[in-house]
């Protein structure tokens, strides 16, 4: 052919958006799914050896291997053996051999033999690696989650793999390399026939421990979550108990040893002066209950960087009052446990001194956990704090929006690096819906990116593109997929912020006054939808009128949530992106409406599913829609009520 | 001449009783005569009804050596009947092992030997013990190739792994289409237990040479009966459509394969050809894949390598019982 390539999917050696287009220009593509789902490792210490001829032995029964596995082997007891090896000859279900020249004529050596299915839904080779048509492979989808709701909904997928051969019956109960395929690692990817470098993975998980593993006589399914769902551990774990506190009262046996983070020494509970309970932890003791010995305190199970000694109080009765701080002795260096002295220098308003009573209510000020670089009051910080802490997130987890976002400035409602937020825990709670809670008080929102990283992508106006580069035509969109509805959940147009949450009584303790956008209440014809926002972390009065009235503004527009299919040439959109919609089916017009990506899913025909956010009455800086009736959005008029 | 009866392809004479000892093309086709030593009278004519004109079905494949497991090993040291009977002088590392020789010896032709990059010129070779001792084989078909039309492939057996006294067997040359396949024009009688393939491609663009699967063997052949001269060739795109609101599709190529359609008419019940042919489908089935070859004199327009969609329905046409003459049709699928 003389003329431009109308196929460049069959030479292409760079997988980008260019490289789609190119592919759309003449609407054909090559994109494949596969699948790699980990065995049981082999890995056996000491496997006795005999070399004669070029040919090393080993003998190890039932050993499962197969010609032409790729074998680590170490510590070898003679030269010519350890390193990569390769299987060549499989003499019986006990022996296996390399080809090496041993330095000796016997030994031992450690053998590990990493497995995997290489699997796809055809017979292909993606670089140097076969995969064998044997998966029917499931639609998969990353996903944003729900706005205003601290839920993060990782996929979970269902492989169904052909075992009709029974080729895999000795993975299976009975079989000889039987590993029961639980918390198995299952990786798929998806990319452009061959080239390697196309793959991106978009799933990455375990299979399931419960139900799993199922059978059917022609296939294995395997039932897989998402990696990350082991984020969404529960926190905090440690409790007290009588080895640790041998006269620990009943009362407090089995309880969570709290965690603190933030400025707990402002914006207290009116009602006790002093908000983050002191747990006494030897009120057994019989010299304390008589009075005799200091009763021991416990604050959390974090180090504090700060405890005030001059604001310990005990609630009796009418209300705090004031321990002296003479009395306030031993505090240890972590500022998280210290001494009450009995019979001291106390004197109450009754004029008694202060005797220990199991259930006296004890209050202190500290300040929490130490976050590095001084982010320890910043909310943004906390989350990943605690994601790393309790729920296993590594640093290399974290995509660096993590820290643009602690760190953003301006504008002043979006200053997250200036807000102040604090942390009190002493229920179970999940370590990732906990994190997301923090980032929804300050409009951010995370998931899983398409590197797999945890990314966090906001709803800030300011930060919205007003002309995004990626566009969406009618040809991009599957036929009748195309499906526009007002979210009830994210309709409102009156709304009043409820923040500071104290341990005194677990309940926010403050509130805004309400605001409303008049505009949107009259286009619903009068009708006033109220919602209550919670921000339990935040207690600064003015951040939390901002988030508010910022959420107002986006809630009363009415905004239009769309679910839809589109091409393959949108497979390389990243969730919180935007896109152009420029469509004209019908009822339903776009002119070049700006959308944000907020689940995204893919198959292995191509098709990939969206859920879209339109922006079409909602005007934020530099997109102003026009439309009449336009009330909501970034110069939308909210007003308190 | 007068043919006492059939064994596996001969016509026996009447009243012989030696076995053959070598090959005379007859005078008319498709027969040739297998003739002939004559030591005393009586003596004996062996007739093998070989042509290269009606259609062959490759279905046994002593390319995959020996049927049995066995503890002995062959000539690279594996078990017999574990399918590890070809060697290469060379194959790419892959950290996998999934460019094996082996790969040769499996019905996925997408899964392929690989030589080394930059490894065109030198001849890469490969070598198959039989696990017998002797073969003969009458087709053979390298499939799934990225040949191009200057690769030379020389194909020879020998009685010697080590190949010191090696035969020629034929020497063919790469096709676009990735398939080399060669039809013996005459009938083989040297038997060999060691065939090697030598290819060499200098211009090869991708620098590589692959084989997907390697099949030779001797060919059930048709030698009186046959199917019609409609063959219906059908290519299959295999793709995804997208229909879109652009009143256009987007499609997710997966790629074409091909089936062929052939029919039979009026064969004879009491053949030699219609047992032939029910013990194809009696033996592949839908299950397993042959090499179909309906023109083997140009054997590549129709060739498939695949399996039937269905098991062929008969129609009979009933006179008696010695006048029964049957028609069906045969479909294969290399997709299946």
């Amino acid at each position: 052919m003389s003329s431009g390539n109308r196929k460049p999917y069959l030479n292409a050696t760079t997988f980008d958006q260019a490289f789609l287009d190119a592919c759309h220009d003449n609407l054909t593509n090559q994109i494949e799914m596969v699948v790699e789902i980990d065995l049981p490792d082999f890995l056996q210490i000491a496997i006795p050896w005999t070399y004669a001829a070029g040919v090393v032995t080993f003998t190890f029964a039932n050993h499962g291997l197969d010609y032409q596995n790729r074998l680590t082997i170490s510590g070898a007891t003679a030269s010519g053996i350890s390193g990569i090896q390769t299987v060549s000859r499989v003499p019986d279900a006990n022996t296996f051999t390399i080809a090496a020249t041993a330095g000796a004529s016997s030994g031992t050596a450690d053998v590990f033999c990493s497995r995997k299915i290489y699997a796809s839904d055809r017979n292909k080779y993606v670089g140097d690696i076969f995969y064998e048509a044997r998966v029917r492979l499931p639609s998969i989808k990353r996903t944003i989650g729900e706005w205003l709701s601290p839920t993060i909904q990782f996929d979970n997928v269902t492989l169904e793999i052909s075992n009709v051969d029974g080729k895999y019956n000795k993975y299976l109960a009975s079989g000889t390399n039987f590993g029961s395929f639980l918390q198995n690692r299952v990786v798929v990817k998806i990319g452009l026939r061959d080239l390697a470098s196309s793959y991106q993975t978009i799933f990455r998980g375990r299979v399931t421990d419960i139900d799993g593993v199922q059978r059917t006589t022609k296939t294995i399914n395997l039932v897989c979550r998402d990696e990350f769902d082991k984020i969404n551990q529960s926190f905090p774990k440690d409790t007290f108990d009588d080895i640790e506190f041998p006269n620990i009262s009943d009362s407090v046996f089995g309880k969570l040893k709290p965690i603190v983070y933030g400025d707990w020494t402002v914006d207290l509970d009116p009602a006790t002066g002093s908000c983050i309970p002191c747990i006494p932890v030897n009120g057994l003791n019989p010299t304390v209950l008589g009075g005799t010995t200091n009763v021991q305190m416990y604050i959390s199970a974090n180090v504090n960087t700060f405890f005030d000694d001059a604001a310990v109080v005990i609630v009796r009765g009418d209300g705090p009052e004031v321990f002296d701080f003479a009395d306030i002795v031993n505090v240890n260096v972590d500022n998280n446990r210290f001494e009450i002295f009995q019979n001291g220098a106390t004197i109450f308003a009754d004029g008694s001194q202060y005797t220990f009573k199991d259930g006296d209510k004890i209050f202190c000020r500290v300040q929490g956990k130490a976050i590095a670089g001084g982010y320890d009051n910043n909310i943004v910080a906390q989350a990943k704090d605690i994601l790393t802490t309790y729920g296993g997130v590594v640093s290399g987890d974290f995509d660096t929006s993590w820290n643009t976002y602690r760190d953003k400035a301006t504008p002043a409602v979006s200053a997250i690096s200036t807000f102040q937020s604090r942390i009190y825990r002493d229920k179970e709670e999940k370590a990732m819906t906990y994190a997301l809670s923090l980032l929804e008080q300050v409009r951010l929102e995370s998931f899983s990116g398409n590197d797999l990283k945890l990314k966090v992508t906001s709803v800030h106006p300011e930060e919205f593109v007003a002309v995004p580069s990626f566009v969406l035509r009618n040809w991009d969109f599957v036929k009748d997929s195309f499906n526009p509805n007002i979210d009830a959940q994210y309709t409102f147009n009156r709304a009043t912020g409820v923040y500071n949450l104290v341990p005194t009584n677990n309940e926010e303790i403050n509130f805004t006054s309400p605001y409303k956008n008049q505009a949107a209440i009259n286009a619903s014809v009068g009708k006033v939808i109220d919602k209550g926002i919670v921000f339990p972390n935040l207690h600064v009065l003015a951040t939390v009128t901002d988030q508010t009235k910022e959420i107002l503004k986006l809630a009363s527009s009415y905004f239009e949530v769309i679910n839809c299919e589109v091409t393959w040439r949108s497979m390389l959109l990243e969730l919180g992106q935007f896109v152009a919609v420029n469509i004209n089916i019908g009822s339903i017009v776009f002119d070049s409406v700006p959308m944000m990506v907020r689940a995204i899913g893919y198959s292995a025909s191509g098709k990939i599913s969206l859920q879209l956010w339109s922006f079409q009455m909602t005007p934020f800086p530099g997109y102003a829609p026009g439309y009449f009736g336009t009330f909501g959005g970034d110069t939308a008029v909210i007003v308190e009520d | 001449m007068s043919v006492s009866y059939f064994e596996n392809g001969y016509a026996y004479l009447p009243y012989c009783g030696y076995a053959y000892a070598g090959t005379v093309r007859t005078g008319f086709t498709p027969s040739q005569a297998s003739v002939p030593r004559i030591s005393f009278f009586p003596s004996q004519v062996r007739l093998a009804q070989y042509n290269i004109t009606k259609l062959r079905v490759l279905m046994d494949f002593p390319s995959r050596g020996a049927s049995a497991y066995a503890i002995t090993l062959n000539a690279w040291g594996q078990s017999y009947g574990l399918g590890l009977n070809w060697s290469a002088n060379h194959t790419e590392v892959s950290s996998t092992s999934d460019f094996d020789v082996k790969n040769v010896n499996t019905d996925i032709v997408e899964q392929y030997w690989r030589s080394p990059s930059g490894s065109i010129a030198t001849p890469s070779v490969l070598r198959c013990d039989s696990e017998v001792s002797g073969i003969t084989f009458d087709t053979l078909a390298l499939l799934g190739t990225n040949f191009t039309t200057s690769a030379v492939i020389t194909v020879q057996m020998s009685a010697t792994s080590n190949f010191i006294v090696p035969i020629t067997v034929a020497t063919l040359y790469g096709d676009r289409d990735g398939n080399v396949v060669w039809v013996s024009p005459t009938l083989p009688t040297a038997s060999y237990r060691y065939i090697r393939v030598a290819v060499s491609d200098p211009s090869n663009t991708d620098g590589f040479l692959k084989i997907g699967t390697i099949v030779f063997g001797n060919a059930v052949i048709l030698s009186e009966e046959c199917i019609t001269n409609t063959v219906t060739w059908e290519p299959r795109h295999y793709v995804d459509m997208i229909d879109t609101e652009g009143q256009t599709s987007a499609q997710n190529d997966r790629g074409i394969k091909n089936s062929v359609g052939l029919e039979f008419k009026s064969i004879n019940f009491s053949s030699y050809d219609f047992t032939q042919l029910k013990n194809v489908f009696s033996y592949v089935r839908t299950s397993l894949k042959a090499l179909w070859i309906p023109t083997p004199n140009f054997p590549k327009r129709f060739m498939v390598f695949g399996k039937m969609t269905s098991m062929p329905r008969e129609t009979h046409n009933a006179l008696s019982e010695d006048a029964d003459y049957i028609d069906y049709s045969v479909n294969v699928d290399e997709a299946r």
